[in-house]
This record gives C-alpha cells, sequence and structure tokens, in this order.
C-alpha cells in the first residue's frame, strides 16, 4: 500500500488539504460558546455574635444626669450667638448702603464713555458703507464688461466649433460611404469563396462517398461471389423460397456464427445454404476497414 | 478562542484518546488517498477496454494489431494485455507445430494467466479500503470508552459531584467516535463502488477471451487463404 502511495504523492497531498479544510470547517462551526454551569462557592461559615451584660439601672441615671447638664450649657450657647448675630447683620446692611452707592457713580461713568464710543463708531461706518459701496459698483461695471467679452469669444468659438464639426461630418459621411461599399464588396467576394468551398467539399464528399459505394459493392459482390460458387444446391429446393441468413463475422472475417431468418424450405435446402457459407469462411475483406460489418444479412434464392 | 472549543477538547483529552484520535486522522487521509488513486487507476482501465474493443472489432488484421501493440512503448494492462500474451502463445504453440487442440489450449491459459494478473493488479490494495470502513468505526468506540472510563474516575474523588465536572470529558470522549464514523463512511462506500466496478470489468474481460479463443480457433481450422 506504501509503495502504491509513494507512487502518487499527489493523491496524499489532496487527501492531506482536503482533511485541512474539514478541520479548518470543524474549528469555526464549534467555537460556539455552550452554557457552563457555574458552581457557587458561598462561605459557609457562621458570623461570631459577641455579647455582655450591664446593668440596665445604673445606666439610666447616669444618662439622665448627663442630659440635663448638656441642655443648659445649650442654651447658655444660643443667647450669646443670637447677640452676635445682630450686631453682624447690623454691620453688614451699612457696607451694602456704601458700596451701592459707590456702584452708581461708576456705572453713570461708564454710560457716558459708551456713549462717545457708539458716535465715533457710527461715523466710521458710515464712511466705510459709502466706500464699499463705490466698489460694488465698479466691480459690477467690470464684471459686465468682462461678460460681454466673453460671450463675443464664446460666440466665435462656438461658430467656428460649429463649422469644424460640419466638416468633420461631411468627411465622415464620405468615408462610411466608401468603407460600406468596401465592405459590402468584401462581403460579396466571401460569399463567393465561401460558396465555392462549399460545393468543393460537396463535390469531395459525394465523390468520396461514391468511391466508398463502389468499394462497397465490390465487397458485397466479393462476398456474394465466393458464397454462390460455394453452394450446392440440391434437387428438391421447394418452390422457389428466399432464405435470409444473418452471419456474424469477427475480425479478418471469421465465421463467428450462422442463425436464420425467414427461410421457408425443406431441410435439405436449409443445410445447404449453412454449408455454403461455412465453407466460404474466411469471408473476403473490404478495401477500406470502414466498411466492414460485424453483422451481415444474406439472401439466397434458387437459381431456375 | 473559549475553552470548550474543538481544538480545546482535542488538546486536552487524555493520551490514549489523543493517540486513537491521531490514528483515526491517519487512516482517514490514508483512505482518501488510496479512493484518488483507485478511482483514477479503474476509470483508465475502463477507458482502455473500451478503446481496445473498438479496435478489436473494427475488422483490422489480428496480426497487425499485434504488431502495433507490441511495438508500443508504454505499458500494456487490461484487455491490451491479455490479448498480447494470447496471441504471442498462439504464435509461438503454431510456429511449434502443436496440434490444433494444443495451440488453443496454450493460448487459452496464457490469457488465463495474464487475466488473473489484471484482476490481482485491480484488487490491489482494495483490503486496506476494506479494513478501515471495518475497523475505524471499533477504534472510535475504544477511545470513547477510555474517555468516559477516566471522566468518571475522576468523579470518584470528588464529594460534590455536578454534571459540569463529567461533561467535557465525555464530549472529548465522544469526538473520536465521530472521527471513526468520519473515517469509515467513505471507505465503505468507495470500497463498495470498486468492487463493483471490478466485477464488471472482469466480466468484460472473460466474455473477450472467450470471444477471442473461438475467433483464433476457426482461424486455425481454416488456414488463411
Amino acid at each position: 500500500m506504501i509503495e502504491t502511495i509513494k507512487q502518487q504523492p499527489k493523491a496524499l497531498i489532496y487527501s492531506v488539504v482536503l482533511h485541512l479544510v474539514v478541520i479548518g470547517f470543524t474549528l469555526f462551526e464549534f467555537s460556539g460558546t455552550p452554557v457552563k454551569p457555574v458552581v457557587s462557592k458561598k462561605g459557609l461559615v457562621d458570623e461570631t455574635i459577641q455579647a455582655e451584660v450591664i446593668d440596665k439601672k445604673q445606666l439610666d441615671k447616669r444618662e439622665q444626669v448627663k442630659k440635663k447638664q448638656q441642655e443648659a450649657e445649650k442654651k447658655k450657647q444660643e443667647q450669646a450667638r443670637l447677640k452676635e448675630a445682630a450686631q453682624k447683620r447690623a454691620a453688614e446692611i451699612k457696607k451694602k448702603k456704601e458700596a451701592e452707592q459707590r456702584r452708581k457713580q461708576q456705572e453713570a461713568k461708564k454710560k457716558a464713555e459708551q456713549e462717545k464710543k457708539r458716535k465715533l463708531a457710527a461715523e466710521k461706518k458710515k464712511k466705510q458703507e459709502a466706500e464699499a459701496k463705490r466698489k460694488k459698483a465698479e466691480a459690477e461695471r467690470k464684471k459686465k464688461e468682462e461678460a460681454k467679452r466673453k460671450a463675443e469669444a464664446e460666440k466665435k468659438r462656438k461658430a467656428e466649433e460649429a463649422r469644424l464639426k460640419a466638416e468633420a461630418e461631411k468627411k465622415r459621411q464620405e468615408e462610411a460611404r466608401k468603407k460600406a461599399e468596401r465592405d459590402a464588396r468584401l462581403k460579396a467576394e466571401a460569399e463567393q469563396r465561401r460558396k465555392e468551398a462549399e460545393l468543393k467539399a460537396q463535390i469531395a464528399a459525394e465523390e468520396r462517398q461514391r468511391d466508398l459505394d463502389n468499394k462497397r459493392n465490390k465487397y458485397y459482390s466479393l462476398i456474394r461471389e465466393k458464397i454462390s460458387r460455394n453452394w450446392r444446391q440440391p434437387a428438391n429446393a421447394g418452390n422457389k423460397p428466399l432464405c435470409e441468413v444473418q452471419v456474424i463475422q469477427g475480425p479478418g472475417g471469421v465465421i463467428l456464427d450462422v442463425t436464420f431468418g425467414n427461410c421457408p424450405g425443406t431441410r435439405e435446402y436449409r443445410l445447404s445454404v449453412e454449408a455454403a457459407v461455412l465453407k466460404s469462411d474466411p469471408l473476403p475483406q473490404p478495401e477500406d476497414p470502414e466498411l466492414f460489418e460485424r453483422n451481415i444479412v444474406l439472401k439466397f434464392k434458387p437459381k431456375e | 478562542m473559549n475553552e470548550m472549543s474543538f481544538f480545546h477538547l482535542v488538546v486536552n483529552a487524555s493520551l490514549p484518546v489523543q493517540i486513537v484520535m491521531l490514528i483515526l486522522l491517519l487512516a482517514s487521509v490514508f483512505s482518501w488517498a488510496m479512493i484518488y488513486i483507485k478511482w483514477g487507476f479503474l476509470k483508465q482501465n475502463r477507458l482502455e477496454a473500451t478503446t481496445f474493443e473498438g479496435r478489436f472489432w473494427s475488422g483490422i488484421n489480428l496480426s497487425d494489431l499485434f504488431s502495433q501493440l507490441s511495438t508500443r512503448q508504454e505499458k500494456r494492462y487490461g484487455m491490451e494485455a491479455i490479448f498480447e500474451n494470447g496471441f504471442r502463445e498462439f504464435a509461438r504453440a503454431r510456429k511449434a507445430e502443436l496440434e490444433n487442440v494444443d495451440v488453443i489450449t496454450a493460448s487459452h491459459r496464457s490469457m488465463k494467466v495474464s487475466m488473473s494478473r489484471e484482476i490481482d493488479m485491480l484488487e490491489n490494495n482494495l483490503s486496506f479500503l476494506a479494513t478501515v470502513g471495518s475497523v475505524s468505526p471499533y477504534i472510535g468506540l475504544f477511545g470513547t470508552v477510555w474517555g468516559i472510563m477516566d471522566s468518571f474516575r475522576a468523579l470518584a474523588g470528588v464529594q460534590q459531584a455536578t454534571l459540569a465536572m463529567v461533561a467535557p470529558g465525555i464530549s472529548e470522549a465522544l469526538i473520536a467516535t465521530a472521527m471513526g464514523l468520519l473515517a469509515a463512511i467513505p471507505a465503505v462506500i468507495a470500497y463498495n463502488n470498486f468492487a463493483t466496478e471490478i466485477d464488471q470489468l472482469v466480466i468484460r474481460y472473460e466474455n473477450f477471451m472467450e470471444e477471442f479463443t473461438g475467433i483464433l480457433q476457426r482461424q486455425i481450422q481454416t488456414p488463411a487463404s
């Protein structure tokens, strides 16, 4: 087995490639995500609780005393805080008033300045606008002139183009006409040639067919002659029956089998026919191997 | 690639399972190579038989055919070989002026020998395909059983067993069976197909041999005119 494969390593290569392709496909197909069950790892350790016992009454008392003290302290602090807050508020109001006054003064000053600035800007703007208008008019005039010039040039160019086009068209038509004429001539010639060739081929085929027919006739007549030479007709041939015999021949005209088709006649008659065929073995050969036929049907007709 | 992919399953499999997989892969590769070779060879033989039959029955002279064949450089096989051997023996026996019956017997025998050589060549290596076809499912099954055994044994040492612990092992073990079937199916199909084709060819050879013998017998009884 190994030697056979060694003789044709191509086969092994094909096979390996096939398998690689299949494996590649499986790798792609199989890489979907299957569901993976998760094993939970919850802690099983209990939390330890620590406890302590204390006398509850004592605790309550202590707590009450402490509460009272805290409240007194708180009150004191509250009063002090209120006082301070009142003082602070008065100071703040005073300050605010002053600031307001100052702010007003500044605003007035600012307003005057702005007014002045605005006036200046307006003047400047007017001047600029006038300038721009002048410039625009100038540009428009120039543009118009340019457009006029352009239109004229365009007109000229178009006229020239049209002239050239017309000329080209004329030329083209002339050429097309010439070409069509030439083509028609060539086509006619080709047609003529083709017809001639066809005719020739037909003649050749006919000739060949005739030749083959001749040869076939010759072949058949050779067979007929040989068999009829070997045929010894019996005296009592019956009422002149027509006898069909099928002969199968092998290479070289060797007779392989003889079978009777439609053959109404006496036994002697049939025997004589069979003997005639077998005696003619081997059958004559055709000149052209193409004419050889494996199956031959022979028809026998007794002489008068 | 996630951890359940085909590739990972194969790589993580235990050693015996991996060996089984490797064997099956090799078997598949070789059987496909063999299928390719055999297919080409049988096709060539069929074609050759058809063309030779056409030539033989075309009415060509037998000695011409013989000389054409024996002067050809290429190796002759199939019907050509049978014809060549038979005719050579026929000519040799005739030259030795043996009796007619002996001449035919000698020729027939030589053709028979040549035919059995041809059959041998046709059937060569076919047994490999048959073996792959019948054995690889078993090999794959072996791999699977082994893999499952392994994963159950691993399960034995664990207190809290879950399906997730055995499933990958079984899955990778089952790949071995799949591979075994994958190797076996084409091999079996190809084997059956080839066996039928070879039978048909042999019948054709036999028929040709008998017909040829018949022709020789005729030729010996009626000397060429």
